[in-house]
Formats: C-alpha cells, structure tokens, sequence
C-alpha cells in the first residue's frame, strides 16, 4: 500500500486512488525500444508531424513571412510589423560548440509567460550534416530548455515547441523556438540545449521580460464553444477572473462548469475602434485544474501581431468595458454582429482533407458583401477582399496571391471552398464541432459531425 | 535500488534499470500527469504520456546527472509531454466511454475515483503553508519525513502532528464537498 493509499483511506475516498499498470507501459516502452529503429522514427515522425506540418505552412503560404530569410525573435514567431518589439529584442548571439555542432541562440524577446528565440544548428562535419538534414533530427528531444526553480534550486525542465524556419545556408537548420515559463524561474536566465550535443552543452539566454498589465475581471457570463457542439454555453457560465497582457500574449484565469467553453473577448483601441479576440488572437496553450464541480483554467493566447499596448484602452468582457488604466468598468454596447453562429457543414474537396465551407453563406452571415461572376467569386469583409476561382488553389487576397490547400469547387451549385481562404484574412474562428454518438465497440466512439461554428 | 543508483545504471544503458525506473515511478508520475491534464483524460492517454515520458528518458540516459537523482527529472518531464498533449488535443469529453481495464470497476466508479483524485489534490494545494506541501511531499512524493521536516524548518514530531491534523482537515473539506464517502466530518 502506498503513502497515497493511506491518505485516500483516511479521506475515505471511493474505491482507490486511480493509477496505471506500471507493466503495461513497460510494455509500451519496451515495444518502442525493442522494436528497431526503422519503426522508432515512424513512431516520432508521427508524434511531430505537427511540426511538419507547420513548416509546410509556412512553406506554402507565400507570404513576405515565409520569403524572409533574415528572421529575428519577433518576426519569427509574429505577423506583421515586428518593429514595436524592437525594445524587447536581444539580438546577441550566444552559441555552444561540440566535435558535431554549433549551436546557437541567434536572439531572443519575452515576456513574463514566454520565451521566444530564434536558434541555428551548424553541422561542423559531414556525418553531422547528414543526420542534421535527416528525418530523424525531428524528435521531442532535439531541443531542451531549463531554468532554476524561483526557490534556487532544482533545474525545470520547460515545455517547448518549435517549428523550422529558411536558413539559406547549405550546413545550417535555423528553427523559431517558443518556451513556456510555466514555473516561476528565479535568475532571470534559461538555459537551451540541443540534444544532438554533447552533456553541459547549452546556451545561457539571459531573460528580461517585457513589461505586462494586468485587469481584475471577477465577472461571469456566456462564453463560446470550441469543437465540441456541447453544451449549450448558456447553460455553463463563465467566469473570467483576471487578463493579463503583454505586448505578446494575453492570459486569462478562468473558471467554469465545462472545458469546452472558452471566453470571446474584445479590444476596445484608442482610436475607438473595436477588434474581436479572433482578429487579435491565436490561443497557445491552457491548463485546466479542477476544483470542486469546476475547472479552473490558465488560458495562454498569443498576438497574432505584436501589441503596442498604449493603442488598447479596454478589453470587454460579456457586457462590461475594463479600461487598462485600472479606472471604473462601464456598460458596453452589444454588438450582435459579433456573435458566434453556425454555417452549413459542406463535404471536403479532396479525399483526406476536412469540411470545406459554402462561401456565400459565410460570407453573408458575417454581414460581408458576396459577388459571383461565373465560377469566380469575390467576397468582402472587414475591408479585406478575397477572390476565388473554383479549381484554382491560387487565391487573391487584397489583390496578394495566397495558395490554399485545396482547391474551391463547385458543389450542387454552391461554391465550396477550405475555411482557411477566409480566417487568416478575416481574422474570424471556425471549426465544424462534433459531439459523441452511439457506441461503436469498447474503445470507440461514433463521431456525430455538425455544421462550421464561426466566431467573428 | 535508490534514486542516484538507478540514475547512474540508466546511464549505462541498463534495460533493466529502466524497467526498474517504471516500475518505481509510473505511480508518482499518475498523479503528476492526471493533475495536469485533469480527470477527465483517459486512462489510455495518461498511459501514453507517461510512456512518452520513459522513452525520454531513455534518450537523455547519458546526459543524467546521478546526483540529481530521477524524480525531479521525470516530474518536469511528465508536466512537458502533459502540457504538450493539451496543446495539440485538449480533453474534451468525460470518458464515460473508457472501459475499465481491469473489468472491476464501472467506468463511473472509475471516472468518480479520478474526479475525487483531482480534488484531494486540489485540497492538498489549498492547505495553509506549509501543510500543503508538507503533505504533498510525504503521501504524493513518497519522501523521508525527516527530510520534509528538515527542509520547512519543523521537527519530526511536530511535522507528524501536522500531517494527522492536516489529514483530518482534508477529510473535513471533502465532506463539506459532498465528495468523500463519509457523511460525518
């Protein structure tokens, strides 16, 4: 009986504290390993396939983000014009150097929640080349990053993602690194390694974090689906206890009934103009914990563009307007406009690819303008005009060409096309939310699809 | 076998060590991985991360520091791939549909037992310092009470005392809760 056992009895909790069968992950582990390395990397190809993926978005996207080689901390991992960020920028390069690498940190921003780098991989050999360019460089361990506890101790390991950016060099992999500064860290520095190096190989990535402001919400209201089709937002209220924001991110505490509902949040600007989360924000990352009946959650979203958080007078939430300035909260204007609605769920264009979406009926409800001139058609909303063209994957936004995955068709007399034509350029969410159905065996599930669920 | 022992083994590159490690942590690292990703995740999932977990630790195996022992490593890595798994698929559906492996237990006896398990720990959280982590660190982490003392400054005696108050205390908030099984406080 374990000390857990004991505490769970003295609590007199049901049953017993929920645990694994250690052998059965032995029994996973000892698959992976025993099982060569050929189906090793398939193993890991999958698990990053996300990375891959991201890189060939970035690859296809044709945009002055992909076309730049000379990338820094900021335009690495934010649209737009990076030049508000300059005075977070470090752009000094630390690097670390073995018989097979050099590594570097070729500079680095932050903020109090995240840690953004751009980092390099030199191979200094040809054997190092080879598995540097190899499929296998890809893996959860490629790279690491460690700070010291804020209580001076033990190093933390960070979470950490990263995607792959152009190098233009024949010896060279550069990557955009994020790190999540989960644990408070005390010293003001994080360490970053990659794992191909030799042991005590890392860099030291001094941090100073920008500067961020925080508001007191407390307030409780109706928030929006993400994915899955229940329940009825309505029906789970949400609370939104605090926002914080950074030039970077913006982070909200929330708490409520269901983890499927999120908050939808706007921006009031200085110029009096109002911006909605989608158009501001991508989220990055959340932390649910539950106590008693609710979830308590850790919302981390990035800025799709870096933030000069002078030109944000207030954020709304629900019905209220909290100005940055910590003054008094005032009543907010509804705008029914901005509420979330349900567009009808169109078949994919291609084998394999998801839902695509009916472009004039998007484009209507969101309150655009829709016009079709034979298989062509061009739709307009918030000021940004995207053309389309059934069967060319070429799309026209704001007269910049912009490659879609699939090509628009037309289906039974409707042009059909995939939703990311229209949430880049509109700064709208999408998805097609699913709720469970009958049972299919002891594991699985059917999936009950549902119509595109839009928030504006 | 103690922690610096298995560190220094797995270094070498004993299959034996690892299966040892697994054995010795997969319960710890439950706890640390359901607390993160909350209890509404599968069995299956958590079974998945946490091998994820000792596959990672196999990779780093020579880069281990021996010296500072295995626990901490395998915490902060379960927090990783736990938060890792969230980005990319956040749990979105009480996992009625998981079936008891071991076929005793219904999957709402089951789903019951992770909802109370998230909120013991939560409790546990909640205590006034430094009962919380006093008690986190004896029944969660398994370490020497004389360790725990030592660190917060108490002695043995009086972090005994705080452990059988803290528990009573725990076991009169989970009733207020409506959660444990006993209905008097």
């Amino acid at each position: 009986m374990t000390r857990l056992d004991k505490l769970w009895r003295a609590v007199e909790g049901p049953g017993a504290p929920p645990r694994l069968d250690s052998g059965r992950v032995k029994a996973r582990v000892n698959a992976v390993l025993g099982a060569g390395p050929a189906e090793r990397r398939i193993d890991m190809r999958k698990r990053f396939c996300f990375i891959l993926a991201a890189a060939a978005a970035l690859a296809i996207m044709g945009t002055a983000f992909a076309a730049a080689v000379d990338w820094n901390a900021l335009s690495a991992h934010f649209q737009g014009d990076t030049s508000l960020g300059l005075a977070y920028l470090d752009s000094e390069v630390r690097s670390v150097r073995d018989q097979n690498y050099v590594f570097a940190v070729e500079g680095s921003a932050a903020d109090e929640s995240n840690v953004y780098l751009v980092v390099s991989v030199t191979a200094v050999s040809d054997e190092a080349k080879a598995f540097l360019f190899s499929d296998d460089f890809n893996s959860m361990d490629t790279f690491s990053a460690y700070a010291t506890a804020s209580d001076g101790g033990e190093l933390w390991a960070m979470s950490l993602g990263y995607h792959e950016l152009q190098s233009g060099l024949p010896h060279c992999r550069r990557f955009a690194v994020d790190i999540g500064l989960e644990h408070a860290i005390s010293g003001g520095t994080v360490y970053v390694r990659c794992g191909y190096m030799e042991k005590g190989k890392r860099v030291e990535v001094p941090i100073t974090p920008a500067s961020s402001v925080t508001v007191k919400i407390a307030a409780s209201g109706t928030g929006v689906l993400k994915l899955e089709a229940e329940p009825d937002p309505a029906s789970a209220p949400l609370t939104i206890q605090e926002i914080t924001l950074s030039p970077f991110t913006c982070q909200m505490k929330t708490a409520c009934t269901s983890v499927n509902i999120y908050p939808n949040i706007r921006f009031r600007m200085t110029d009096g103009s109002i911006r909605t989360q989608s158009q501001m924000l991508s989220l990055n990352s959340g932390v649910h914990s539950l106590a008693w009946t609710r979830y308590i959650s850790e919302l981390q979203y990035q800025f799709h563009e870096i933030q000069d958080l002078n030109k944000i007078s207030a954020v709304i939430v629900f019905d209220m307007e909290y100005p940055l300035n910590g003054s008094r909260p005032v009543p907010a204007e509804p705008d029914p406009a901005l509420e979330p609605f349900t567009v009808t769920r169109l078949d994919p264009l291609e084998e394999g690819a998801g839902y695509s979406i009916p472009v004039r009926e998007l484009t209507e409800k969101l309150g655009g303008t829709f016009r079709a001139d034979g298989e062509q058609a061009v739709c307009t909303y918030r000021d940004v005009a995207v053309v389309l063209q059934a069967g060319s994957r070429t799309a026209l936004v704001n007269d910049r060409a912009v490659e879609l995955k699939q090509a628009p068709a037309m289906r039974d007399g409707v042009l059909a096309a995939p939703y990311e034509a229209f949430t880049d350029a509109w700064g709208i969410s999408a998805c097609v939310q699913r709720e469970d159905g009958e049972r299919i065996n002891e594991r699985e599930v059917q999936l009950i699809w549902h119509d595109w669920y839009i928030v504006p | 076998m103690n922690e610096a022992t298995l560190a220094r083994k797995l270094s070498q590159g004993s299959r034996l060590a690892l299966n040892q490690a697994i054995d010795a942590y997969t319960p710890y690292l439950t706890t640390v991985v359901w607390h993160t990703v909350g209890p509404t995740a599968s069995a299956e999932d958590v079974e998945e991360i946490i091998s994820d977990v000792f596959l990672a630790l196999w990779s780093h195996r020579a880069n281990l520091c021996p010296e500072l022992g295995l626990k901490s490593w395998l915490a902060a890595a379960a927090r990783n791939k736990a938060i890792d798994r969230l980005r990319a698929a956040p749990p979105a559906h009480l996992p009625l549909d998981e079936a008891s492996e071991a076929g005793s237990v219904t999957p709402e006896e089951d789903l019951e037992q992770r909802m109370f398990a998230a909120v013991l720990r939560q409790a546990v959280e909640d205590l006034p310092p430094p009962d919380g982590q006093l008690v986190f660190r004896y029944y969660y982490e398994e370490e020497k009470l004389k360790d725990i003392a030592k660190d917060l400054g108490l002695s043995v005696p009086a972090a005994k005392s705080r452990l059988l108050r803290a528990r009573r205390k725990l076991k009169e908030v989970l009733t207020r809760g409506g959660l444990a099984n006993d209905t008097v406080g």
